[in-house]
């Protein structure tokens, strides 16, 4: 009897000496395994085996990547605006053993480190830059949180605000400021308009003066020209025929004079409103410029019987 | 023989623990059920003592887990990729990144996948060094000069 009951204790010792050392880790977590209560290693996923009685677990860390959310909280700006600002870091443990004793509460201690680093990343800044600057503000809390962690094991991968609410009465204020700049802007450029239409306006009305001016000097050049051709021209006729008369008869220039006379009077005459005929003044003239023409005649009929 | 249990209640024992196997973590209660599967076959074969099979059984316990620690050993061994599963350490060794800022004494930040890492090297290097990673000591990274 006293051997079945051994017997049974024995298979109860075999199963929890098995249970005890055998340590199955789950994948995404390491496990720190402490021999009379001191670190002596960390079992990785997957089968493990630990002595029993003498090794027991420790710490059971999570080394996956761990989504923090940092609560929000009221802080004051260097310009002193007080705004709402909550945040969230991603975080990794590295060095699951340093995790594990190092600090205690390690989420509750990446926290705190959040919210302090926030509050003095935001103090040195004015509402504007906590505004505009949220890139800096997440790299700077990254490289101070990761190298404040580093003693712990932990990566802290990213920093992120999420969201940075000023009060309600500067919310307002941004608002109306905006829109003043809106408007400010839609006038300079209605202004900026305008200004180019004269402008263009101008420019036009000037290049339409220069052009009718050069029109007028090409014209102007022209008639001058045309003037010089005349005159010229002129000036050769009566060379030609001051040559013509200075070679022939001086009456030449009677019969010409005569003829010119005689086409006046019939172009005054042909006028259908003219009641008035304007005669030379010395009658005589045409009596001369007449005779001038039977002298011509005269001398015609010489030449001919000579 | 009086008082020894039948090789059915053992078979039927190896059964239900390896069922149990199924919803408790633990990859050791097949054992105990192939354990108790070998002490109901050796009891069909032979006519033993109650206190035979217990102590059969309790060794059969020990070498069973043994064994099976080393099996799963070599399956773990063989799994492909599991290894820098969660092992950032493992996963960066040479990868590039760039010098964030100039190293001071060998200690600096590296860029790499949109994070900043602390790096130390065996010499300075100016900002925006290319930059390869050989090791991981705990959250910082030992690099070279690319």
């Amino acid at each position: 009897m006293e051997s079945l009951v051994f017997l049974v204790a024995l298979v109860v010792l075999v199963l929890a000496v098995v249970a005890a050392g055998v340590k199955t880790v789950p994948q995404g977590f390491q496990w720190t395994v402490e021999r009379f209560g001191r670190y002596r290693t960390t079992l990785m996923p997957g089968l493990n085996l630990i002595v029993p009685f003498i090794d027991r677990i420790g710490h059971r860390i999570n080394v996956q990547e761990t989504v923090l959310e940092i609560p929000s909280q009221s802080v004051i700006t260097k310009d002193n605006a007080s705004v709402t600002v909550d945040g969230i870091v991603f975080y990794q443990v590295l060095q699951a053993a340093r995790a594990a004793y190092e600090v205690q509460n390690l989420q509750g201690a990446v926290e705190n480190m959040a919210l302090t680093n926030i509050r003095t990343a935001i103090g040195a800044l004015d509402l504007d830059e906590t505004l505009s600057k949220r890139d800096e503000i997440n790299d700077r809390l990254l490289q101070v949180l990761d190298a404040a962690t580093q003693p712990w094991g932990v990566k802290i991968t990213r920093v992120e605000l999420k969201d940075i609410s000023p009060p309600a009465n500067v919310v307002a204020s941004m608002a109306m400021q905006l829109t003043a700049e809106r408007e400010r802007r839609a006038a300079i450029l209605t202004a900026e308009g305008i200004k180019q239409a004269a402008i263009l306006k101008a420019e036009g009305d000037k290049q339409s003066q220069i052009l009718a001016a050069e029109g007028r000097l090409a014209a102007a050049n022209r008639d001058a020209e045309a003037r010089e051709r005349l005159a010229t021209a002129e000036a050769e006729a009566t060379r030609v025929v001051s040559k013509a008369v200075e070679d022939g008869n001086v009456q030449a220039l009677n019969y010409f004079v005569a003829q010119k006379y005689v086409d006046a009077l019939n172009q005054i005459g042909q006028s259908p409103n003219s009641k008035l005929l304007l005669m030379p003044m010395e009658m005589s003239s045409i009596v001369s410029a007449v005779s001038g023409i039977a002298e011509l005649t005269r001398n015609a009929k010489l030449g001919e019987t000579k | 023989m009086t008082g020894a249990i039948s090789p059915w209640v053992w078979a039927v024992a190896a059964v239900v623990i390896a069922f149990l196997e199924l919803p408790v973590p633990g990859n050791y209660l097949i054992w105990f059920a192939c354990a108790a599967a070998l002490t109901a076959l050796v009891g069909f074969a032979i006519d033993w003592t109650l206190n035979a099979q217990l102590a059969f059984f309790s060794a059969a316990c020990l070498i069973s887990c043994v064994a099976g620690y080393f099996v799963y050993r070599r399956l773990a061994l063989r799994g492909p990729d599991t290894d820098v599963v969660n092992r950032r350490d493992l996963e960066l060794v040479g990868q590039s990144g760039l010098a964030s800022e100039a190293f001071v004494n060998g200690h600096g930040r590296i860029r790499l996948n949109d994070t900043l890492w602390l790096a130390e090297g065996d010499e300075d290097f100016a900002a925006g060094t290319a930059l390869t990673i050989t090791a991981v000591h705990g959250t910082s990274l030992v690099v070279r000069r690319k």
